[in-house]
Formats: structure tokens, sequence, C-alpha cells
């Protein structure tokens, strides 16, 4: 892409393009798919961050996390679950239940948004890199003994998929935050049923 | 207008790049423990509401921030409401509404008494939903806490935003406003806690947790053993729970700044039971209190 395309590119998101600009990017946009791609990307953050939720914007946006699952699907061998992970045996940062996903959407997204969001401030990278820098995608971490792993990249990381273990967390999650975590107990929230009511398997 | 479209090409370059190799960002040379009291009278003057965004380290979520009205005094927290539909199926559930709550009930009280377990950085100071915004590093003296960035509103001092880091320095959470709106407003600020009030010791309280951490709730039923500690910052819950069967499939998961473990542990009696971690601590921190836990009913 030019530096002229991406200066035409931002001045259509910032609602700024003369109708030249806007006729070159839609002629640039309908010949190349990649440029396509990243103007729909740049639109969909664009509509995050002005709180536009409409259902397109909603289908859009799941379209979009779907893309950036195949895509990742694609890159990863396809190994056979077959190895049993102990739980105290497993490098700590290994596993993520919600790897392909997370990663790939996450850094898709906050790229996009932290141009968007720059983008339209209109401050310099260097007033305003300090918030996003130190913000690499987070890994969300699984790590379940009896569970069956498969090594993703040949590095001995090993991924786990078990959702009982990932529901029932969030059960636990959510009675830990209705309590508060800085908060003086509340007998009236913790007198409420407990995750112990729903183990699951 | 070509000169900030220079400028934004910049920042799309520089911020791929950033975003790939940067490092976490250096800390500031002065105590940011000024502006940290400056916001902690703010919290008591001013609500604010608008547009958020949350990135939690796998998607990013929208949700709309709503002051809440007089007549619900009792609860200083703001009204949040999701904007986002999950994979088109479920609304967001509470996970993302705590945080963002959080812009308006953000522990600064508590955060200032508990200086003996953080340190107050300054920062460099950034443009949140087109405010300028003070920067506070808040930097924990040990490795069992998570750290904080904060952005605060350079001329109303409201909380704009602010990032949980893990111990490493990278990110589990980011709350931001992306529209905002600085209300003059009378609100109480919700209790926190003094972090050396303790209650009755439970019989298995774990045998170790980070200095600081003090028991907070201690419930117990025939079915379950709820304990909850706090800094007065951040807090974690221990659940034990006898079960039926040993196979019962355990791990760890990190939602955000929350951190979740759970194991089977044999009782003295002979039973088994899970006993699960959840709370806003570093992993290995969670894994090593879970260690200590002796369950017995």
């Amino acid at each position: 892409m030019t530096e002229q395309l991406k200066e035409s590119l931002s001045a259509v998101l910032d609602d700024a393009a003369d109708a030249f600009e806007l006729r070159r990017v839609l002629d640039e946009t309908s010949r190349n798919d990649s440029l396509r791609e990243t103007f729909e990307r740049y639109q969909l953050v664009k509509s995050v961050l002005r709180r536009e939720s409409s259902a397109q914007t909603l289908r859009d946006r799941v379209s979009l996390q779907r893309r950036v699952r195949e895509s990742l699907d694609v890159a990863i061998p396809d190994i056979p679950n077959e190895e049993v992970v102990e739980p105290m045996a497993t490098p700590p940062s290994a596993s993520k239940t919600r790897w392909p996903l997370g990663i790939g959407a996450a850094a898709v997204v906050l790229v996009a948004a932290s141009v968007l969001y720059w983008g339209s401030s209109g401050s310099t990278p260097e007033s305003a890199a300090p918030g996003i820098v130190a913000i690499p995608p987070v890994e969300t971490q699984v790590v379940a003994n009896r569970a069956r792993a498969r090594d993703v990249d040949g590095s001995g990381r090993s991924e786990t998929v078990d959702a009982a273990v990932v529901r029932r967390h969030e059960r636990y999650l959510t009675f830990h935050h209705r309590f508060g975590t800085d908060q003086q107990p509340d007998a009236g929230k913790v007198a409420e049923p407990t995750p112990a009511a729903g183990t699951d398997r | 207008m070509a000169r900030p479209r220079k400028a934004r090409s910049a920042a799309v370059l520089s911020l791929v790049w950033l975003t790939a190799f940067a490092p976490a960002v250096s800390a500031g040379e002065a105590s940011s423990r000024p502006t940290i009291e400056a916001l902690e009278s703010s919290l008591q003057r001013r609500s604010t509401s608008g547009d958020v965004v949350r990135f939690d380290g796998e998607s990013l979520q929208s949700f709309a921030v709503a002051s809440r009205p007089a007549a619900t005094v009792g609860d200083a927290g703001p009204i949040v409401r999701a904007l986002d539909i999950a994979d088109g199926q479920e609304p967001f559930d509470a996970q993302g509404t705590v945080s963002v709550a959080r812009l308006g009930t953000f522990p600064v009280t508590a955060l200032l008494k508990a200086d003996r377990w953080y340190g107050f950085e300054n920062c460099p100071p950034r443009t949140i939903a087109g405010r300028n915004a003070r920067c506070a590093r808040v930097v924990p003296k040990d490795p069992h806490r998570l750290g904080y960035t904060l952005w605060v509103d350079a001329e109303q001092d409201a909380l704009l935003g602010f990032v949980i880091h893990e111990t490493s320095g990278a990110t589990l959470e980011y709350v931001q406003f992306s529209r905002v709106i600085v209300d003059l407003t009378e609100r109480p600020l919700s209790n926190t806690p003094d972090v050396q009030t303790t209650i009755a010791v439970a019989q298995e309280v774990p045998r170790w947790t980070p200095d600081g951490f003090v028991l907070q709730s201690n419930e117990r039923s025939d079915r379950e053993h709820v304990m909850r500690f706090s800094d007065g910052v951040a807090g974690f819950s221990i659940f034990v729970t006898p079960v039926a069967d040993s196979a019962t499939t355990t791990g760890e998961s990190r939602w955000g700044a929350s951190a979740i473990v759970d194991r089977i542990v044999r009782g003295g009696d002979g039973r088994d039971f899970l006993v699960t971690l959840a709370g806003e601590i570093p992993m290995a921190t969670a894994r090593r209190i879970l260690l200590g836990v002796q369950p017995s009913f």
C-alpha cells in the first residue's frame, strides 16, 4: 500500500476525504482484496469505538473473528490429541483453550483499534505510546490434568481443551467478583448459592 | 490536512512495531502519589459516564457507562451495560462489567494506605477520549501482586482508564473510555477495607499467603468453605468443596486480570476436596497459596 493510498484511506475513515480520494479508495478496494480486508477491519474497530452496535456491526465482528480463527486453524498442524498432561509437569505459560481466536483476534483488533484511536485523537505516537506499547496479546492459560492435549508448535507447549473446567472456573470467578475483591464482606452476597452446587467433571 | 495524516501514518507504523516488539514502558522518575490523591478526591466529587472499551487479552469489548442515580446512593458504583455480543450468542457476563465499574469505584483510598506493598511512579501523559490524561503507575513491591497504570484526567482528575499488568509487565487487562462525560456530583465512595482487620481464623487458612493479604471473610456450610483475602486493592477467594470422585478434572485459567487455579487435595480424613482459588493475583502466587491449603471438614 502506498503512502498516498494510506493517507486517502485514513481520510475516508475520518470522514475527511474529498470526492477524488473517496473514488480512489473505492477503486482500489474493489481491485485489491488485501486493502479491502484492511478497510473492513478498520471500519469495524471504528464502529466499536464509536459504540455502533447495530446487528450488521455485530455480524461483521463475528465474521472477522471467524476469519481470523479459520486462518489460524490452517496454520496449526492437526496433531492427534493423545498426550495426557499433568498440571505440575506443564510449563506455566503453556496452554490456551481459546488461543486461536484469542491471540489472533486480539492482535488484529488491538492494532486496528490503536490506529483508529490515535488517528481520531490526533495525538502523536510519542505521546500516545505509553498505554499501548506494553500490551502484547495476553494468553489465556488453561492447563488441565486428565485432559487431552496436543503439542501446538513443536516446542513442548501444549494446548488443552476442557470446556467443563472453563465453565466451572467462570462460575467461581463470577462468585468471587460478586463478593467484590476490594470491598468488605457483604453477608447478603455470600449467602447466594456457590459454584459447589454445579461442580463439573 | 496533510500533516495530521502523515502523523497518523507514522503512528500506524510505530504502533505496529511497538505492539510487536517493544518491552514494557520504563518507569517514571517522580512519585505519582499526588496524582492518585487527586483521583481519590475526584471519585467523591465527580462521576464519569460514556463509552468504554475493554481488552482482556482475548477480545475487545465495548460498554456503556452511566452514572448511578442518587436514589441508589447506597451503591456508589456506576451502571455498566455491555454493548457487545460474544460470538453472536450471549451477552457478555459480569466479568467485564466488574472491570469497567472500577472506573468509578477504583479502591484509591485503600491503594494509598497500602503503600507498603505498592510504589507510585509517574509515567508519560497521553490523550484519552480527546482529553489530556496524567499517568500514574502503581508498581507492586513484591512478585505476589499485580501492577496498575492509571490514566487521570488532567483537568478534572477523573479516572479515564487503567491497565492491569502481570509482574513481568505484560498487560492482562485494559479498560479506557472512548467517549467520556465528567459530571460534578457528590456521591459516596464505596467502602474499602482496613487491611489490618482480620476475622476469625479459619481452620483451613493456607499455610502461606503474601504479606499484606488478610482474611476478610470466612463462610462455611456443610458443602463448601469459602475464604476471602484482600490487601485492600486486590483480593482472592478460596473455595473448598468435598468431591465424591478424585477424577474430577482440574486446571488453571486466566480471565483478564483474574487467575483461577483448582486442585484435588486429599484431606486429613481421607476424603477428596476440590480446592479452587480465584483472584486478581499472579498465577504463580495463586499456585503457591493453593499448595498450602489442607482441607478438613
